[in-house]
């Protein structure tokens, strides 16, 4: 039998969710321009279309590999603008004073997550529909498994909002620019955002190796073995474990650290 | 009424108290800095090459998309400044209140920016053409005509910028600036590639592409340094800014009025 305290809990998480899903939904317009149509249409004419014509010489297989990675912009984008509002309202408002008051720090933390990565998966979903739809002339997109495609796009949804909550939650507004510049801009160019693992690694072992501590890796690698396939990417079993284990370590961290800043005690 | 010399002697105060500001800053823009083109150069000149990136692309696209990309990160972190300040701090009446005529306050903003941003990218500029050594080129072009042309590039992201903050809303900045114009702006351009090479496979968006202000100013990089004719003629291209310098100029003193002066 669940307890009185655990279903009072319980519904207190799902008011905040809901309440979430309001605030949101009233900017949902914009993100869907901006997530859903703006960056996926911009981005398979620059980078499926020219790039592949200009760059691999129409080679639809390379052009598939390389714009594979080209979501990572608008997704990291979504969940970091989701995810640093608790920054924003730790600095300001304080609206989290109210939160705490009423559920457990550690469940609020992993509330935002949830949402955060439910939110920026829906409004990914069309990114590589779109491709299939404008693209599939110039890069190949035939062995698309779209239920693992999908499978890997949440994992990484989560994985990420968990990183930038963890980050939200250890930053200042000021260091934003910072973070973006010199965390997140490597993290992203190195991680797969155009070259894939094996590519880094045939040009310098030691820098593939380290890449292996990037959580963006495991997103870009899944995404392309997905969608392109072949054992030069990490298997999905991998990538999926991966993204899963560091979820669960940058929602600890997050917890740990949220807890430290906004109780005194 | 003040006199010019009296104009002058505020606008040179105001320049001192920023070169102060700068300098307690300067250490982090230039680590910054540092690593956009140190991760510039890997990828732009090592990996994607690796991936069948013709390499006589190299100069173009390090002049063309990672040095207007650094310039316009450099710029939107001063707009968001500027935009923070009109939402919540409003340092801004300071400034107004001074003895000094707007148009001295628009050229006392646009001059922070550009020597701001001159100092900490023509360095790192020429770091990241070392950096790439043969891999970047010949430079046929002259670094006068460079120099001219990027401090044109450098008002024009000046301009575009400062309107823009005084143009759009605080929230609508935050969450539509990159999505709704810089990322149009550098995807619809030749940053990534050429002119010419896309004029060989799409013709009419290479045409469609000279009505984006941002063709003129990378064109202009490489055609200054590079030379050749491969880009388009420096002529064309100074031509193009200085149109988009004066619309960029208007729309600036329409979003000054607009933010600051209701009446």
């Amino acid at each position: 039998m669940i307890s009185e305290k655990t279903t009072r809990t319980l519904s207190i998480f799902m008011e905040f969710l809901r309440r979430d899903l309001y605030v949101y939904t009233r900017q949902m317009r914009d993100h869907i321009i901006n997530y859903s149509l703006v960056y996926p249409l911009l981005y398979i004419f620059c980078f499926a279309y020219l790039q592949t014509q200009i760059y691999f010489h129409g080679q639809t297989y390379i052009g598939a590999i390389v714009f594979t990675g080209t979501c990572l912009i608008p997704l990291m984008a979504m969940t970091f603008h989701i995810t640093f509002d608790l920054l924003f309202d730790l600095e300001k408002n304080r609206h989290t004073d109210f939160q705490i008051m009423v559920l457990n720090p550690h469940l609020i933390i992993i509330e935002q997550i949830l949402f955060s990565s439910l939110f920026t998966f829906a409004v990914m979903i069309p990114y590589f529909l779109l491709a299939r739809i404008f693209a599939s002339s110039c890069i190949n997109l035939e062995h698309v498994s779209w239920p693992s495609l999908y499978v890997i796009l949440y994992c990484g949804s989560l994985c990420i909002s968990a990183y930038h909550k963890l980050a939200a939650t250890i930053l200042t507004v000021k260091k934003i620019n910072m973070f973006w510049t010199r965390v997140n801009h490597i993290l992203l160019v190195l991680g797969g955002f155009w070259i894939p693992l094996y590519t880094i690694q045939s040009f310098s072992p030691l820098l593939g190796f380290l890449l292996r501590l990037n959580p963006i890796v495991y997103f870009t690698e899944g995404l392309r073995q997905s969608i392109v396939g072949g054992t030069q990417f990490l298997p999905l079993s991998q990538c999926i474990g991966a993204l899963l284990v560091l979820t669960i370590i940058f929602t600890a961290l997050a917890c740990y650290f949220f807890k430290k800043r906004v109780d005194h005690l | 009424m003040n006199s010019f010399t009296q104009n002058i002697s505020i606008f040179y105060a105001l320049m001192t108290r920023d070169i102060k500001v700068l300098r307690q800053r300067l250490h982090d823009i230039i680590i910054d800095g540092l690593i956009l083109v140190c991760v510039t150069v890997l990828v732009f000149g090592y990996l994607l090459p690796k991936l069948g990136m013709p390499t006589k692309l190299i100069g173009p696209i390090f002049l063309g998309n990672s040095l207007s990309f650094f310039l316009a990160s450099l710029g939107y972190a001063f707009a968001t400044r500027m935009v923070y300040d009109l939402k919540f701090d409003r340092f801004i009446e300071y400034f107004l209140t001074l003895p000094l005529p707007k148009r001295w306050l628009f050229v006392y903003f646009l001059s922070s920016f550009i020597i701001e941003t001159s100092i900490v990218t023509l360095p790192l500029v020429t770091f990241g053409i070392v950096l790439l050594g043969d891999n970047f080129g010949p430079i046929n072009g002259s670094f006068i005509t460079f120099l001219f042309i990027y401090f044109l590039v450098l008002l024009f992201w000046a301009l575009f910028f400062l309107g823009s903050s005084f143009t759009f809303s605080y929230q609508w900045f935050k969450n539509n600036m990159w999505a709704r114009r810089l990322t149009p702006l550098f995807m619809l351009s030749p940053a990534f590639f050429t002119l010419k090479s896309i004029t060989l496979i799409v013709p009419t968006c290479a045409k469609l592409m000279l009505l984006n202000p941002l063709t003129y100013l990378i064109e202009g990089l490489r055609s200054s340094l590079l030379g050749g004719n491969d880009y388009l003629p420096l002529t064309t291209c100074c031509i193009g800014i200085t149109v988009t310098l004066v619309c960029m100029a208007i729309r600036l003193y329409h979003g000054f009025h607009q933010q600051l002066d209701p009446v």
